[in-house]
């Protein structure tokens, strides 16, 4: 039997548990509800982003390439962009993932307009603007392991001016239901086990019911329900996010800012992140870093090994960037900085990702 | 000390931790045993406090060098024939209103948020969106040289067209900024200053029916097609300028924001 997953919690009181008295079947189902609440509606959005200052001429291409970490449970990614056509007249363009049909890893569940047959789209002029959706099931993609989703943007026949991405949006998709006892991934309780008038049993980590089940899934939800703070830039020449050459830190000019998550009451607790880029180093041997500057206070660098100028991906050690919960309502400055170890190389940068390790 | 979270139940501990339950293997959760109360405290509080900090960041675009909203300062109205298309200009435009720009991609920035959570209590209105925090760090060539609006729109509709969520706007020389927004009525914040600046703006999108969207997920166990609701949104960064100014954005972050805590069921 599946469980249908609610759009919002239900409050539950803390003086409704007595001592002395039981506690009830229908305590848990709320419990229960609550935990599928989180866990099936509060997705993360992976990407949400304006790249209008990217545009190629007529026949021209964008590449990009974004960091995903998935939720556990089946899931579905819906990917969208708004195409923008600098130019009096319309255009046609079109977009693709390439190499997202192994059955392995993500699938399409409907290609939509990602298919790479051109479309038409209005002009910047226009107050009409159009929108190509498509659905990606990631489910087999593994829990915990960070991916890539490369996007190829192509701006087909213009008649004139440039074309490029107006907004690009990778969205987790929430789930109506949930079934742990079809699928050993999906997240939340059976509630068959927790029927009103059914006798509690304790089931286990690996049983689809339980009190066990019930808490465990919660400690799972504190470390396998990411959050992503992207910065997307093109892999496409002068299109990046930025090109650095010296062994002084250099920023890059943008700040951004976040809220961050507090699970731990201790002064020093802070909320863990994974630093991850995607980067090229003109140079053969001679490495950079990139560092975060979280309120001003930099956290520990990632080394940028040289690539002779091929596009490579780097990680930090995971959740060794620790964003302070100290600032006000939890708000953290975000500037990113990069730095080469001597001169010679140039490090160019695409995509930087923070993704939450609690 | 407890602390109520409105819709998401009540917390054991007022300054915010999560506890962790006791581990699972441990034998006292056998068949027939009852579960203190104790325990169950801690699993409630855990609930509370994970849907409290389930908070999502939504946006984070970042365009290096600032994205010139005006390159050769050649389009100070919105509203003209140079700049839209398709459409009969206005001829009473309303000021401080969603009216005042044409929200196309020359004078706005979109950015599409599928997926919303509708959790906040109105109070005899029911439940509303999450508030959502936006932070602008931008430059202004000249003081009050640009007028800056800041909308949700439900689904896809540009804020000229509704349902319109929320929309402030900056260039009341007579407001400080931050003001919260009240019902229907748009709140301003104080004029934009020269220089390099962030902007912080908080929406509070208004209780209505929301139109949901129909989306895919996944069959479990299966490979095939299942059906979802969501309600979608969009954010929308816009902006006029004045003929010799000049406005670049440098970057737009967006994330949930907290319930007010003087906000109750």
């Amino acid at each position: 039997m599946t469980t249908p997953t609610p759009t919002q919690p239900s409050p539950l009181q803390l003086a409704s548990f007595q001592v002395g008295r039981p506690v009830r079947a229908e305590h848990l189902v709320t419990l229960a509800g609550n935990l599928a609440f989180v866990a099936a509606h509060c997705v993360h959005t992976p990407v949400s982003c304006f790249l209008g200052g990217y545009r190629v001429a007529s026949g021209g291409t964008l590449e990009y390439e974004v960091f995903y970490r998935r939720s556990p449970g089946v899931r579905v990614l819906r990917v969208s962009i708004v195409p923008e056509i600098v130019s009096l007249t319309p255009g046609r363009v079109s977009v693709t993932i390439p190499g997202m049909d192994l059955p392995s890893e993500a699938t399409w569940l409907d290609d939509g307009e990602w298919n790479g047959v051109e479309r038409s789209s209005p002009s910047v002029y226009s107050l009409i603007q159009n929108e190509f959706v498509a659905w990606v099931d990631v489910s087999d993609v593994l829990v915990g392991s960070i991916s890539t989703i490369p996007v190829t943007f192509d701006a087909g026949t213009l008649s004139s001016g440039s074309a490029g991405i107006h907004s690009l949006s990778i969205a987790e998709m929430p789930n109506a239901f949930l079934a742990p006892e079809l699928e050993a991934d999906d997240p939340g309780v059976n509630s068959a086990s927790l029927l009103p008038g059914s006798e509690l049993y304790d089931g286990s980590t690996t049983t689809a019911g339980g009190l066990v089940r019930l808490l465990d899934e919660v400690q799972r939800w504190r470390s396998q329900w990411p959050r992503t703070v992207q910065l997307v830039g093109a892999k496409t020449a002068g299109a990046e996010l930025g090109a650095f050459t010296s062994t002084s830190w250099t920023a890059l000019d943008a700040k951004v800012y976040t809220r961050a998550k507090r699970l731990g009451k201790s002064t020093t607790y802070t909320h863990k992140h994974t630093l991850c880029v995607l980067y090229k180093n003109t140079h053969a041997t001679t490495a950079g870093k990139l560092r975060v500057k979280a309120n001003g206070s930099a956290r520990t660098s990632l080394a940028l090994p040289a690539t002779s100028g091929a596009w490579a991906t780097a990680y930090s050690t995971a959740g060794n960037q620790n964003l302070p919960v100290s600032g006000t309502d939890q708000v953290v400055e975000l500037q990113f900085e990069v730095q080469a170890d001597s001169s010679g190389p140039t490090i160019t940068i695409a995509t930087i990702a923070l993704i939450d390790e609690v | 000390m407890t602390e109520t979270l409105g819709l998401y139940g009540e917390r054991i501990d007022a300054e915010g931790r999560a506890y962790y339950a006791p581990s699972s293997p441990d034998t006292r959760w056998r068949d027939g045993r009852a579960i203190d109360a104790g325990t169950a405290h801690v699993l409630a509080s855990d609930l509370a406090h994970y849907s409290a900090e389930s908070l999502r960041h939504l946006v984070c675009s970042a365009t290096p060098g600032g994205f010139d909203t005006n390159p050769g300062k050649g389009l100070a109205d919105a509203w003209s024939t140079s700049t839209v298309l398709g459409v009969a200009i206005p001829t009473d435009i309303a000021v401080d209103s969603p009216a005042e720009i044409p929200w196309n991609q020359l004078c706005s920035m979109r950015f599409l948020l599928p997926h919303s959570v509708r959790d906040r209590p109105r109070k005899a209105r029911g439940l509303a969106l999450r508030r959502v925090r936006v932070s602008i760090d931008c430059e202004c060539e000249l003081e009050d040289g640009v007028r800056l609006f800041v909308a949700l729109t439900s689904g896809r509709a540009r804020p000229l067209e509704g349902p319109l969520l929320a929309f402030r706007y900056t260039g009341d020389a007579g407001l400080v900024a931050g003001t919260d927004n009240v019902d229907e009525d748009y709140a301003a914040l104080a004029v934009l200053a020269a220089g390099r600046q962030t902007v912080h703006v908080v929406l509070e999108p208004n209780a209505i029916d929301y139109p949901r969207q129909w989306v895919y997920t996944r069959e479990s166990n299966a490979s095939g097609r299942q059906v979802s609701q969501a309600i979608s949104t969009t954010l929308w960064i816009g902006w006029t300028l004045s003929s010799a100014s000049n406005f670049a954005i440098y970057s737009v972050s967006a994330y949930e924001w907290p319930n007010p805590v003087t906000e109750s069921l």
